[in-house]
Parts: structure tokens; C-alpha cells; sequence
């Protein structure tokens, strides 16, 4: 097998077949829309979208988690109302634990939240507990809603969570950026059109720049994951990716408002739903500075254990 | 997806770990590591740790046989890089013989230039420098004005050039000069493989901000060369030379990154040891650091496995030559933040205070950072322009 850090063209084909049912479903499920989210949720259970990722060194039934993460990213893209990585993980860790898993959750019907949302209760059916970000290794729990039924799986859905959170952050950002590379090329001031100004040129490179950042730490937290690697080094690579896209995803949703001008500040216009799409992602299951405290604790935890060794 | 090296790869890296652990002197680290500031003798230094890493087999890696090469393949190559770097290993001397004049001749060199010039940059017998640079042209290298002109059996050249690296312990000489000036100037430029210890070349090195001398200047002046080193089409010197560094850029200094990791690893040694600077955020801003490290080498896997692959690399590779040599500085930068004082008074900090030194360079040779993203802008992104010319 030889080395391939890179999607292949089955990938691709499946983010693009992904991408393209979501924006065929574009219109009907505008994120402001009042049935938004159940429109998206059909969309998602028409397309048989949610599915259980393979957790690391189990049965292999579902996809891999370079598959998934392909999915939420073109669902970020797409802005589609839905938690579609929280209904992943649950899943995931249903069918890790061989519990069945009922056909509302399958076809979106049943909504899932992560603890502590503030809002979990009343609006989710299940709630998923993954642990405290800061623990080496911890267990899942989740609960059902309405029946109150609690389930502890002997699984640490923490990486899958992030890896999926940083993916939809990336599909987010990648299409605020696209707008606004669309945006720079057509509007024209002082003669020209925006993209002709090396601000805003240089600007756009270090956005792609972080945008190719964001994608790299996703493969290969993925890729650590799909193959079963040491669970430290997948928790660590799963760290990077949601603090690399806590990080990165704000900067490159922000530029694309700046780049806009008053336009990107309107409501109409709707750059603020993929705004504050990314900023909540961001902020949730650990800021960029909580994650990389955390990596740095871990490293230099690692060197000190080496100083010991070496007596140096 | 999947990056696993082979059964044969990692016998390869577990093979040349063992070589480095007996040929690299036992206190190579800490403070040696970039060498002895004496110039001449870190001339000296880096040329006898490339020989003996030909003499060991590792030089020429993934060129052809035919010409004193080992025909592995990139992914050998990529090993090789990251276990030098993950030991600071010294860097060498011939870099622009290796990863520069070596492409280029082997992409455009005649059969004879290839037969004479390879199996020596193999075994560091020829040290090269790169004489593209003019006192009038830096980032916009295509305006050079150093002329050659035809002569009955060859080529006489006149102009000057400027930070040449190491040319003073060099033999050749990669020269761009122009040829046509009554063509649009991407098109009336030629490249040339001179010798430095000719009439008519005069070199007088440069002092850096580090002290050291390792840039020149080149005076040329009416220096006769035969045709046999014409290097590629008269005219075509700029198409020559980009083809080969588009896919170069990519694959250029691999070992940085496992350096960097090094560096790194030395720093948190120091502040682990107690002269840090007591009130930095310590777990902070090294969890940053190795975080931004840790997607640096996901970038290098990515181009490696691009290239076995087949894929051809283009004007991406300016992301990999933005993002190490910015993450270089703020690596040093932070080295700052972490030590306080000590970064300007320990003894065991002078490794960071000529790194942070050296690494003001990296975003300015090799194309500055102002020109890597107008390279994003104008090849990846296609932004559209005005009607101004210029990048
Ligand atoms: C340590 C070192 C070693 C070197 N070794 C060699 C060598 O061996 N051989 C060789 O040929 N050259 C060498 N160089 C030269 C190097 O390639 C040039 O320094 C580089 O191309 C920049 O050119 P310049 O220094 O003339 O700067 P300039 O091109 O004058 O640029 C000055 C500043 O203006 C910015 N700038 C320029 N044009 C634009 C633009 N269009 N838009 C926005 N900003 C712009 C630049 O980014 C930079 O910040 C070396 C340089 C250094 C520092």
C-alpha cells in the first residue's frame, strides 16, 4: 500500500454526490425558513446520510470516519440546518455498543444534542455526554430524551465528535470564502474589481492558506482514527483539528464579511448564518486556546518524561 | 487514505537510524547544532558531513542510477529528510547542487552534462551556487540584466549579481543571464554552468545580520564560457528554471520540519530545566507551536504522497514555503516569550538567539512571503486582475 495523504476520487465522488443532494434541497431549506431543520432532516434521512462511523479496532459495517467527515463537511458547506455530527456519533456508538438502532434516529426524526447545551432538554431527543474535554480517556454516555434512559458505552466518542465538528466548520468556511473570492471578482471600486487590490489578494491567500490547514489536521486525525492507531496519538490528532478549526474557521467567516462590506452585514445576504454556525462550533467542546493548552500539557508532559530517562 | 510506510520503507529509516546514531558525532545537538560560527571551518564541517553521507549511500537518493544515483523513490527521500531533521543533522553546504542545478540538468541537461555534473553533486566533488539575484533584481527576477552575449565559440558575459550563497566555497555557478533584450523580458533569458575559479569572476562575500558570511556579491566581467555549458534552449533560461521549481518548491528542504520539531523539543528542555520566563503560558504556546508543527508534516505527507502518486505539483507548494518559514519565526518568536531574560543571557539559549537571527531570511529568499501569496492569488485562486501589469 503505498503512501496516499490525499482524498482519492471515490472520496471526492462521494462529497460531491453529497454536496449536490443538499444544494438540489437548497431552496427548500434556507436556514431561516420556520421548518428548516425538518426539512433538512428529510433531505438527510432521504439520502440515508446518517450512518454509523467504525469506531477504532471495531466491526467495520459503517463508514470510515475520512467518509463521514467528508459528509459534514458538505453539509457545512451547504449550511444545512440539521446536527448531523451529533447524530453520527450517536449512532456510531449505538451500533459500537450493538444496541439497535430505530429508525427515527436513521431518518433525521429524532434530534440530538451535546451536554451542556443549555437549550438539550427541551429540544433534543437524546442527549450525548462525551466526557470533559480535558481527561485523557473517558467513557461516552447518552441519554433518550422523553424515557430518560441512560446508556454508558465503553467508548471515547470525544475524537469522532471533534474530527466531525472541525469538518463542518471547514465545509462552513470554505463556502464563506468561495462567496467572497465570487464577490471580490464582480464588485468594481475605484475602477476595478476588489480582487485586483494586493490587501485583499494576500488576504484570500492566507485565508486558503488556513482553509488547507483545516483540511490537513481533519485527514489525519481521520486517518489515525480509520486505522486503528494508539489512542493517545488519535485523541492528540483529533485536539489539533478542533483547535486548528476553532481557531482558523472564525478568522476566514470574519474576513469573508470584511471582504464583503456592508453588504456581508446585512441579514438578507445571510453570511451571519454561516458566521455564527462557525463561531458556535468553535466555541463548543473546547475553544482553540482550551485545546491547545490541553496539547501543550500533553507535550511537554512527554518531554519531561524523555529528561527523566536521559537524566539530562 | 492511508500513511503507513511499507515493510521495505521502514526497514530503510530503521537501517539509516542506525547509521546516523554511529556517524553523527555523540554531542551533536544543543548548542553545536547550526554549526561552528567560523565560517571556514563550518565550511568545512558541512562538506565532510555530505561526503560521508554519499559514502554511506544516502546521497542521490531518488535520482537514476545512470548517473551515480540510487533510483528509489521520493517516499525513500522524504524518510531520509525526516530522520536528518529530526537529529538537527548538519545541512550541508550543496544544497543548491542538490535540489536546484541537480533538477534542472537532469530535467533539461544534455546527455553529456548529465554524464559530467550528477555523479559529482552526488558525492559533493562539485559545491554549486545559484547566481540569479541582481543588485536591480530581487523579487521581480525576470528583469536581470547580467548579459551574455554570442561569441564565435561560445559566450562572453557581463553584470553582477548579489547574495549569492556560499559562492566563495563553491566550484560552479548556476547563472541566469539575459540574451535577448528585444523580447518581452520572460523570454530573452538563458542559463548558464560557469566556474567560479575563472577570469573574469570576482566574489566578495557579504556580512549577515548573524555575523556569518555566507552571501556574495558576483562581478562579471567579460568572462568567456564555451556553449557545452549552456544549460537548455537559448531564450528559455526563465522556462527552464520554473518548470523544475514548481515541483522543487514542494519537495525543497523536507528536513525543516523535523528540524523545527527538534528545536522545539530543545526549547522545552530549557524551560522544563527552570530558566524560563515564570509568568509565560507555558502549555499555551507550546500546544500552539507543536499543533501548527504537527500540520506542517501533515502538508509534507500530503505533497510526498501527491508525487508518488504521479500528480504533478504546482503553485500549491507556496503554502508549505509560507507556512514553515512563518511558523520558523514565530517558533523563535515565542522562544522569546518563554525564556524572558534568558532568551538574551543563557548560555544554552544561543541556538534560539541566532536562530530567531537566521530565520529573518527565510521569508525573504526563495521568493519573500509577499510574493508566495500573489503566487496563491494569481495560480491557485485565480483572482482576476486589473489592467495593471505587475505581481
Ligand atoms: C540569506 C539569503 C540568501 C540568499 N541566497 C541567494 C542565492 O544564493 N542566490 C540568489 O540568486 N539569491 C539569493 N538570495 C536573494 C533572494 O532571492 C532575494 O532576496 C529575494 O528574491 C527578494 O529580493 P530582494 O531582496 O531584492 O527584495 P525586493 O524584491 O526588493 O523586496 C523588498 C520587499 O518588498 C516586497 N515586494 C517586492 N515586490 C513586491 C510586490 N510585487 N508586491 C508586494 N510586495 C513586494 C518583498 O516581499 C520584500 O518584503 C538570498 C537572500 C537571502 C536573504
Amino acid at each position: 500500500m503505498p503512501l496516499e495523504f490525499f482524498r482519492t476520487a471515490d472520496d471526492r465522488l462521494l462529497f460531491d454526490a453529497v454536496s449536490n443532494a443538499f444544494s438540489a434541497d437548497r431552496q427548500e431549506c434556507e436556514p431561516d425558513a420556520p421548518d428548516a431543520e425538518s426539512r433538512a432532516a428529510m433531505t438527510i434521512g432521504r439520502q440515508g446520510l446518517i450512518q454509523p462511523v467504525n469506531m477504532p479496532g471495531r466491526s467495520a459495517e459503517g463508514v470510515s470516519l475520512i467518509e463521514a467527515s467528508a459528509i459534514v463537511e458538505a453539509a457545512g458547506m451547504s449550511q444545512v440546518p440539521f446536527a448531523l455530527s451529533e447524530s453520527l456519533v450517536l449512532v456510531s456508538a449505538l451500533t459500537a455498543a450493538g444496541t439497535v438502532v430505530g429508525d427515527g434516529l436513521l431518518n433525521g426524526d429524532e434530534k440530538v444534542g451535546v451536554a451542556p447545551f443549555s437549550h438539550v432538554n427541551s429540544e433534543v431527543d437524546w442527549v450525548l455526554h462525551p466526557g470533559a474535554i480535558d481527561a485523557n480517556a473517558c467513557n461516552g454516555q447518552f441519554k433518550e430524551g422523553a424515557a430518560g434512559q441512560k446508556v454508558e458505552v465503553d467508548l471515547d466518542l470525544r475524537p469522532l465528535l471533534w474530527v466531525l465538528m472541525a469538518a463542518d466548520i471547514l465545509g462552513s468556511a470554505q463556502a464563506m470564502f468561495d462567496k467572497s473570492l465570487g464577490f471580490m471578482g464582480e464588485r468594481h471600486q475605484f475602477g476595478q474589481p476588489l480582487s485586483s487590490y494586493q490587501a485583499l489578494r494576500h488576504r484570500a491567500a492566507d485565508d486558503w492558506v488556513l482553509l488547507e490547514d483545516m483540511r490537513a489536521a481533519i485527514d489525519y486525525a481521520a486517518v489515525l482514527f480509520d486505522s486503528a492507531a494508539e489512542p493517545g496519538e488519535i485523541l492528540q490528532a483529533a485536539r489539533i483539528a478542533k483547535a486548528t478549526a476553532s481557531h482558523a474557521g472564525p478568522v476566514v467567516a470574519e474576513n469573508a464579511i470584511q471582504h464583503h462590506g456592508a453588504v456581508g452585514f446585512t441579514w438578507e445576504f445571510g453570511l451571519h448564518f454561516g458566521l455564527k454556525r462557525i463561531k458556535s462550533l468553535s466555541l463548543r467542546q473546547g475553544t482553540a486556546s482550551d485545546h491547545y493548552r490541553l496539547i501543550g500539557e500533553q507535550y511537554l508532559a512527554d518531554i519531561a518524561k524523555t529528561f527523566v530517562n536521559s537524566g539530562a | 487514505m492511508d500513511i503507513r510506510l511499507t515493510p521495505e520503507q521502514e526497514a530503510f529509516r530503521d537501517g539509516l537510524r542506525i547509521w546516523l546514531s554511529s556517524n553523527l558525532e555523540q554531542d551533536w545537538d544543543g548548542d553545536r547544532y547550526r554549526g561552528p560560527t567560523d565560517d571556514v571551518e563550518n565550511f568545512a564541517l558541512q562538506h565532510a558531513w555530505e561526503r560521508k553521507l554519499h559514502e554511506g549511500g544516502y546521497g542521490g537518493l531518488h535520482w537514476p542510477t545512470a548517473y551515480g544515483g540510487r533510483g528509489l523513490g521520493i517516499v525513500e527521500y522524504f524518510v531520509l529528510m525526516e530522520e536528518l531533521g529530526r537529529v538537527a543533522a548538519p545541512e550541508g553546504i550543496n544544497s543548491i547542487g542538490r535540489e536546484l542545478v541537480g533538477p534542472i540538468i537532469l530535467d533539461a541537461g544534455t546527455e553529456a552534462q548529465k554524464r559530467r555534473f550528477i555523479p559529482r553533486i552526488i558525492s559533493a566533488d562539485d559545491i554549486w551556487c545559484q547566481g540569479f539575484s541582481e543588485p536591480n533584481s530581487g523579487s521581480d527576477l525576470a528583469s536581470v540584466q547580467t548579459f551574455a552575449s554570442r561569441t564565435d565559440d561560445g559566450w562572453v558575459i557581463n553584470g553582477q549579481k548579489v547574495w549569492t550563497s556560499y559562492a566563495q566555497f563553491s566550484n560552479w555557478c548556476i547563472l541566469l543571464c539575459r540574451t535577448d533584450r528585444t523580447v518581452p523580458k520572460h523570454k530573452g533569458m538563458t542559463l548558464f554552468l560557469v566556474p567560479t575559479a575563472q577570469d573574469g569572476l570576482e566574489i566578495r562575500s557579504l556580512r549577515q545580520i548573524t555575523g556569518r558570511r555566507e552571501f556574495n556579491e558576483l562581478f562579471l566581467t567579460e568572462m568567456r564560457i564555451p556553449d557545452s555549458l549552456r544549460l537548455g534552449p537559448v531564450n528559455e533560461g526563465w522556462q527552464v528554471a520554473n518548470r523544475v521549481l514548481a515541483f522543487e518548491r514542494g519537495t525543497t528542504r523536507l528536513y525543516r520540519q523535523a528540524r523545527f520539531a527538534h528545536e522545539l523539543r530543545g526549547l522545552a528542555r530549557l524551560v522544563l530545566s527552570g530558566a524560563g520566563n515564570k509568568r509565560a503560558d507555558k502549555a499555551l504556546l507550546f500546544g500552539r507551536l507543536s499543533a501548527r508543527l504537527g500540520i506542517l508534516r501533515q502538508h509534507n505527507l500530503r505533497i510526498v504522497s501527491r508525487i508518488a502518486a504521479g500528480e504533478a505539483i504546482g503553485p500549491e507548494a507556496s503554502l508549505q514555503k509560507l507556512n514553515w518559514s512563518i511558523l520558523h519565526q514565530d517558533i523563535m518568536a515565542d522562544a522569546g516569550e518563554l525564556l524572558g531574560d534568558a532568551f538574551l543571557e543563557h548560555p544554552a539559549a544561543e541556538r534560539f538567539r541566532e536562530t530567531y537571527l537566521q530565520a529573518r531570511a527565510e521569508t525573504i529568499y526563495a521568493g519573500t512571503s509577499e510574493i508566495q501569496r500573489s503566487i496563491i492569488a494569481d495560480r491557485v485562486l485565480k483572482l482576476p486582475r486589473a489592467r495593471k501589469e505587475g505581481v
